[in-house]
Order: C-alpha cells, then structure tokens, then sequence
C-alpha cells in the first residue's frame, strides 16, 4: 500500500506535544485561499521548475514500509510525549492507505496525532479514534454559508466534533488568523460559541504568513496576499479564550 | 635549507621582526584599540625585549612591565602581562594544552622548587618566586584598596599553600599570566568548577564567603581573563584557547556538578564576553536545569557552552589506551580536542588531514575511463588516502618543539625530563581533518549522475572541473542542489564516511605502532577556509579556493534530530576521538518559541550519543545586516571553529560562511 505524500519533516515542534516527524499528505478536499501549503492542495504530483530551471515534482508516493522507517529514525527523540503527526492537505482522506501503519504505530507506543480540517466523511474518522492519540482541528469559517466558499461542510465538521467529544477524544483547536475570512466579528462570535459547546483542551491562534508565496509561484498560481494582523490583536483574542478558561497560545512560525 | 632557515630564524633581528608583525597584525585586528598605530608602534619599540640564553625566565620575569594598579579595575585580584617581552623562539612552541593548576593550590613555589632537580624547571619556578616578590612591592607600593589582602596572595604563593577561595582564584591567574608570559598560546584553564569547590566550600563553612561574594569574585576573575584580549588571540582574534570545563562524570555515570558549575555558567552568560570560554561536560544523567540554564547562555548568541557528552567521550577515551581515571578527568585542549587535565602535553592540532588532496590527486593521476562505478572510485580513493595520510604523518615527525619548562612544571610527568622530551604522562599526536563531507557529496553526486543515471561520462565532468566548472554554472549548481547527502542518516553518505574513516583509522594505526606513538584524529577542524584556499573546485558544486565543510554539519535545512543521528552514526572508534563536534547554526525564534522542547531535544541528543555539539544561535539577517553595518552590532559574538569572538573582528571571509550556513539552515539558500 502506497500514500501520496508532499513531504515528512522530522524535527518538527509545532505540530503536537513533544519532538515530532510530520507527514505531509498530498489532497485536500478544502480551497483555503490563504493555504500556506498549497502544494498540498491537488491529490497527485505536480511538475515545477527550481530556481536552476531544473524539472522537479511537488508529491512522491510512499510505500508504508518506508514511511515507518521513516518516522520510527527519530524515535529516540519521541521519548515521553513526541511521536508522529499526520497532517497535510488533508491526511485522513488517504486513511484508508494507512490505517495499518496507525495500528502498526499504536502497537508499538508511538504517540500519533492527526492535524484535520475535520470536514472529511465520519468513517475516515471513526477509523482512526482507537489508535490516534492527539487531535489538532483546524477551525476555519463557522458560517454555513461562507463556509462552502473554501468548498467546506460545517454540518460534517460539527458532527464529526460531536463523536471525537463522544468517544472522550481531547483536542486543540488551530485558528488562522485572516482578515475578511476567519477574522470578522461574525466568525469570531462564532469561534467563542463553539468553544463553549466543544471545549477544546488548547486553543492555537497564529497570524497567516506569506512565506508560501514562492510555492505559489513555482506552481504558476496566484499567491493570497494576507495582512498580518499586528500581535496586539492576536494578543486580545488570546486573552478572551483564555478568560473562558481554555489555554490558548500564539504560534509564531520560524 | 632546513639549515639555513633555522640559522635565520634564530638571529637577533628576524626574532624581533617577527615578534613585531606578530604583536601588530594581533592588535591591528580587534575593535576598540586602546591606542593609534603610531603609539602602539612607540610602546612596542621601547619596550620590546626578547630574551635568550641562560637565565632568560629569571631576565624575563625581572623586567616585564607591570600594570598599574587600578582600584577600579582590580578589586580583588591582579593580573598583568607585558605583550611586548617574550622568550627567543626557534622551534615549535608548545601550547594547546592545560596545565595541572592543583600543583599551586596545593604546593608553594619553595615547595614545588624544593621536589624538582630539573635545572631549566628551577630556573623558571625561581623566577616565578622572584616575579612574584617584585608584585608584592608593586602592591605595597600603591594605594590600591585593600593592598594588604592583595600582597598577602603574592607572599604566601611563595611559602604556603593556597588556603581559600579568594587566594586560589589569584594563583590561577598568577601562573596563567606567566604561562603567557613565556610565549606559549591557547592555555586552557581546565576543570575550575571542581578544582575550586574545596576551597568554596571550606570558606563558606567557616563564615568567609557567601554566594553573592563567591558571584563577585568569580566575575572579576573572568573580567581579568579577557583583559589583553588582543593578545592572547591566535590564528583569529578570540582564539584564545581559555577553556574552562564544567561538569563530569564518575564511575558509575552519574553526572558530577556543583555551585560552581552553576555559577560560572550563569555569569559567563551575564557577562557577555567572547572569552574565556566554556565547555559543559554531560552525561545521560544531568539535571534538566543545567541543561536549561546552559540554554539562557547559548541563547544569547555566545556558542557557549560546547557540550562534551561523556556517555561517548569516556569510553572511547578508555578504549584507545587511557586509564579510567584518566578518561574521568578529560579536559580539551583548546577548542573541543579531549585529553587529561595536567597530564598530556599531546599537540591536538599537530597537523591536519585534507580528505579532499587525495580525490584531487585522483582524479589528475588516474585514466578515468577505466573507473566504472562508485566502487572503483571508492577503493581508488582510499588507496590514495592510505598514501597522502602518510605523507602527512612523515612530515609530522620531523617537527621539533622547543624545551617548555614552565609548562612541565605544572604537567605530571613520568619522569624529569621536560614535556618536549616525552616527559608528560601523555605525550601523543593529534590531527585534525577537514573536507570528508566535500568528499562523501562528490563521491555520491558523481555515482547518481556519471553511474546511475549516466548523464555525463566522469572524463567530461573531470574536464568541467579542471575548468573550475567556468560556462557551466548550471552543472556547478546542479551539483551543488544534489550534494545534500553528507547529515542525512538514510545510509548512502554514512557508508561512504565510515569506509574513508576506517582507513585513515587504520593507516594511523598501524603507523602509531610503527613509531611507538599514540596519533589520534577528529572530524572537526579549525582549516575549512585555509585548507578550501588549497583546494581545486569539486564535484559538490564547490569552486576553486572556496570553504570546506564545517565540522559535522548539512549544507542544506536538515532537521536537527536527523544530524544528531547521522553525527552518533559515524565511525568515532580507535583513535577518531580527537574531536568530533557537530555545529548548528540555530535561528533565534526557534529556539524562543519552543524552549521546552529545545531542552528535550538536548537531553535526548545526549542519550543519542553526539561525540560533541555546539550551537551559533543567530539569525542570518541579523549576520547580513551586521556585516554591512558593523559600527550597529559592535556586541556581536558568534561562535566560530571552536570559540566565540566579536563578529566584527573577523575577517569577512568567515563572515561570509556564517551568512551563508545561516541561510541554508533557514532553507533560504
């Protein structure tokens, strides 16, 4: 069995608790117009020119024997909370190809953490709960409407938040900042809402950064030009989740 | 020749010509110059003296200039060396090492003149008894605050043994300053934190010091250390080989460490200075909070500590021939090579290994038609190697070093001979290496593009490279974009490395046995600019004159976990022990926004097994803007092969391998 990967990061610190490997899957079922990953975005490999005008290819696949190897290189530094972190695109709509590796991992102790937009069919998710330790949920646009703009289904969403709170599943919510998307009144009103009604264990908040832009570029596509909200703004909404008292941070990409 | 050379080299004039560019080009390099050119050139002709011939310590302690003695510069201590007066020097100097500073905490200088019969080592410990006659008058004679306390140290170091923590501190500084007196460089200061604590202790159980007070001390102490800074520079201004090692292990592999160990890695971090230096050995046991208060000082930019992992060192010391004991007690000399604290007078940078001359060699000498895969250029390679190792370890035995008593009265010797005659209880070779990683990349980009996917022919590319890959910038990059094998720990680059390290392991072997003498070797070497200058364009994309590697390190964006893997995986066995350091240059924000984790990750690379890590935590852009602007970063330390210096003292071509690893680490370039 075989994935369609963009990418494995070992070293990776802000995916999960611990020292990670993260995965990226190629395919993604949303259109975030700010995605900071957007070779991730199409569901096969995509051919591009580098800097030297050499062919290459965004998307490799990998056989599950290769990706264990893979993620187990680092086990020693997993030691305590570290572990594997699938993420993407969106890793769960290849979970079918994998979900013997999540077993194969679960056996072995390794702590795994999937990080999903959650907007995936229920069984993709209902799959993976006796094995997947840490949840990471990004939060986009509460509005239904505005919602299917990104190709989104808040109902799926909920739903699916419904039975990761039912089978007692902990989980992070991540929030991109962008204005005139995620950041209106409006949506934050709703992100405090559903705060209340699904209480995450953390809350990540961090500003859209343009670093994707020669991505953007090299795939011939338009970059998202987002302006970066100044921290003081990051800081007050931080300050509002935490009042509720849910621990939020700000994420700052290095 | 060799005749003639040394007859010239030993005339009145060429020693004071050469003393004089050597004391210049020092001072010309470092920022903030006490005075102008014109000035220093007056001080250096009225008080230049080289002394030579019999009693030449005796003369030479006897008319060194002292400092003047400053209430606000020397509040507890005194340290004065005259840059001006040295010793004749014909032959090799010894230097790189550390001295056994127990010998004057525990002995006096009558004590130590009355158990040695060696006439050379008298003459110096009775010149150093003189010396320090002549201070004490200096002190009498001032109105220094707290003269009495200051001239007692210098009484006493002549008839008693120190007695407390204060007057330890001022003996280390004594024969410090006399050790540089006499010309020798890169004076380690060795294992302060456990040599000092039975006097801290002893003082603090008896009501004479606290911590703030031992705080104090030990600032002032480090503050004088740094004083003639320019001076005690070697081949690059901070290059001073003032090592201090904290930290260790016992036996049983628990990890050894006290208040001292703490402080002084608290106030090297608050004192922000690019020397002295230090080194933190540690072990699988260290308490978290050192490992995290070492991180407030490696954060800052200073490089420092350089972690030594003791889980790794130890053994392997043992298992190339010393005593436990001894492997327990390891020091480095200099920057990162292990030996024993007092005992070993082994030149660690006697000499150094270019991996990159024999594939030179190779590809000029062979008819490359006839090579028909990575294999046969492998085994070429090394037959090429085994050859230029040898020249190397030849030349090596005709160095001659010059007698070195005061250094030998300080080392444990087996017997009186002095440490130039084999008198220390160790007196191996140490090389150094550079350019593996140039020759793993070009092994490896050369087998995917000449044998796997046959683009080119090896003649063709031989012939690009001869050209030094001039109308062929795409080929040069294009090998450059491949040559990313050397830190990924996926088995291709590891075993090509571990094959090339054998048999320079092996080569060394057998000739150490040949000569009766130990040779160690590491992975990590202060030349990658000098020995890139000697160097013709190669087939990782690197042009002529261009930098070698550094030490174990990527030449891409690699994850750091994946470094430390691929550096535990490398063949350290036998006598690669000379040193083997991986170097990360690390962006600020990561370590600013992730802390906790960084600290893991320290803690879990030490149960990985690195030989030795070091880290430069600085952002590229603030490296880019410092270079254009330095007069804005006149504060800036880096770390550069094994110490830490002010970024503006550099020359700009090591600036520009900062700027340029800064990037590849960021993924930038």
């Amino acid at each position: 069995m075989k994935v369609l990967l963009s990418n494995i990061q070992r070293f990776s610190l802000q995916d999960g608790p611990g020292i990670r490997t993260t995965v990226f899957f190629k395919g993604c079922n949303l259109r975030c117009p700010w995605c900071s990953n957007p070779e991730n975005i199409l569901p096969y490999m995509e051919k591009y020119f580098d800097d030297v005008g050499e062919e290459k290819q965004f998307g490799f696949e990998c056989s599950l024997g290769d990706l264990k190897e893979e993620i187990l290189r680092d086990q020693v530094f997993y030691q305590g909370k570290g572990g594997v972190t699938y993420s993407g695109g969106e890793a769960l709509l290849q979970v079918e190809n994998f979900i013997s590796l999540i077993k194969d991992l679960s056996q072995m102790k390794i702590n795994q953490c999937v990080e999903t937009s959650l907007m995936i069919p229920t069984k993709n998710l209902t799959m993976i709960l006796p094995y997947v330790d840490e949840y990471i949920v990004d939060v986009k646009i509460l509005n239904s409407d505005e919602c299917k703009k990104i190709q989104g289904d808040l109902q799926i969403y909920l739903e699916n938040l419904r039975i990761l709170r039912a089978h007692k599943k902990e989980f992070t919510y991540r929030f991109p900042i962008v204005t005139g998307y995620t950041y209106t009144k409006q949506n934050i009103d709703a992100l405090l809402e559903l705060l209340k009604s699904y209480p995450p264990v953390k809350m990540e908040i961090f500003n859209i950064h343009n670093l994707a832009e020669k991505k953007y570029q090299m795939l011939g596509r338009r970059a998202f030009n987002n302006k970066e909200l100044p921290d003081e703004i990051l800081r007050n909404l931080q300050l509002k989740i935490e009042n509720m008292g849910i621990e939020a941070s700000i994420i700052k990409y290095a | 020749m060799q005749k003639m050379k040394t007859i010239i080299k030993g005339t009145i004039l060429f020693q004071y010509v050469h003393h004089y560019i050597w004391c210049f080009k020092r001072y010309m390099r470092v920022q903030n110059r006490e005075y102008g050119n014109w000035q220093f050139i007056f001080r250096y002709l009225r008080n230049a003296h080289i002394f030579m011939g019999k009693n030449k310590y005796r003369k030479l302690f006897s008319s060194v200039t002292l400092e003047e003695l400053d209430s606000k510069k020397y509040k507890h201590f005194y340290y004065s060396i005259d840059p001006f007066k040295t010793i004749k020097k014909v032959n090799r100097m010894f230097g790189n090492l550390t001295i056994d500073y127990s010998f004057i905490l525990n002995y006096s200088l009558n004590e130590m003149l009355s158990m040695d019969t060696e006439c050379d080592r008298r003459e110096v410990l009775q010149a150093l008894v003189g010396y320090s006659k002549r201070i004490s008058k200096k002190i009498s004679d001032s109105q220094v605050l707290n003269k009495n306390i200051f001239q007692t140290y210098f009484e006493q170091i002549c008839v008693e043994k120190a007695k407390g923590f204060a007057e330890a501190l001022q003996r280390i500084l004594f024969i410090n300053q006399c050790i540089w007196q006499c010309g020798h460089r890169l004076i380690g200061l060795g294992r302060l934190d456990a040599l000092l604590y039975p006097f801290y202790v002893k003082d603090k159980e008896e009501g004479k010091l606290d911590d703030a007070t031992a705080e104090m001390l030990l600032k002032e102490f480090l503050a004088l250390l740094h004083e003639y800074y320019w001076f005690k520079g070697d081949v690059l201004s901070g290059d001073t080989g003032q090592i201090i090692v904290l930290g260790g292990s016992d036996t049983k592999g628990n990890y050894l460490y006290n208040e001292l160990t703490v402080l002084f890695i608290k106030i090297i971090g608050d004192l922000m200075l690019p020397d002295p230096k230090i080194l933190l050995r540690v072990n699988k046991n260290i308490p978290k909070e050192i490992i995290e208060l070492s991180l407030n000082t490696i954060e800052k930019g200073l490089g420092e500590p350089l972690f030594a992992n003791d889980d790794v060192i130890v053994k392997k010391l043992i298992n190339y021939g010393y005593s436990i004991d001894d492997a327990l007690n390891y020091v480095t000399s200099a920057c990162w090579e292990p030996f024993i604290e007092g005992k070993s007078s082994e030149q660690n940078n006697a000499g150094s290994i270019n991996y990159l001359l024999p594939l030179q060699k190779l590809l000029i000498k062979e008819n490359l038609t006839l090579i028909n895969s990575a294999d046969e250029l492998e085994q070429k390679y090394l037959f090429y190697l085994e050859k230029y190792v040898l020249e190397v370890l030849n030349a090596l035995e005709k160095c001659k070093y010059q007698k070195a008593p005061i250094l030998s009265a300080f080392i444990r010797r087996k017997n009186q001979e002095d440490i130039s005659n084999n008198g220390a209880i160790y007196s191996d070779y140490g090389l150094t290496t550079v350019g593996l990683s140039n020759v793993v990349n070009s092994i490896l980009n050369i087998n995917k593009i000449v044998f796997q996917e046959q683009k080119y022919t090896l003649q063709e590319l031989e012939k690009y490279r001869r050209k030094n890959f001039i109308n062929n910038e795409r080929l040069c990059l294009m090998l450059k974009d491949m040559a990313k094998w050397w830190g990924h720990d996926d088995g291709a680059a590891l075993k090509v490395a571990n094959q090339i390290i054998s048999k320079a392991n092996e080569v060394i072997l057998d000739y150490s046995k040949a000569i009766e003498k130990g040779i160690k070797i590491g992975l990590s070497s202060p030349d990658y600019i000098t020995a890139g200058k000697r160097c013709d364009a190669s087939y990782d994309g690197r042009k002529k004159k261009e930098p070698l590697g550094v030490h174990i390190s990527a030449s891409c964006s690699i994850a750091y976990t994946e470094l430390i893997n691929f550096a535990a995986s490398l063949n350290t066995e036998r006598v690669n022990i000379n040193g083997n350091v991986v170097d990360m240059m690390i962006n600020p924000l990561i370590i600013k926004n992730n802390r906790e984790k960084f600290v893991d990750f320290i803690i879990l690379a030490i149960q990985r097994g690195f030989y030795e890590m070091q880290m430069n935590v600085v952002a590229s852009t603030t490296l880019i803007d410092a270079k254009n602007n330095p007069a804005k970063y006149p504060d800036l330390i880096v770390r550069v092969w094994g110490f830490s210096a002010y970024y503006n003292e550099l020359p700009e071509e090591y600036k520009d391998v900062l700027i340029k690893r800064a990037l590849q680490n960021e993924g930038v370039a």
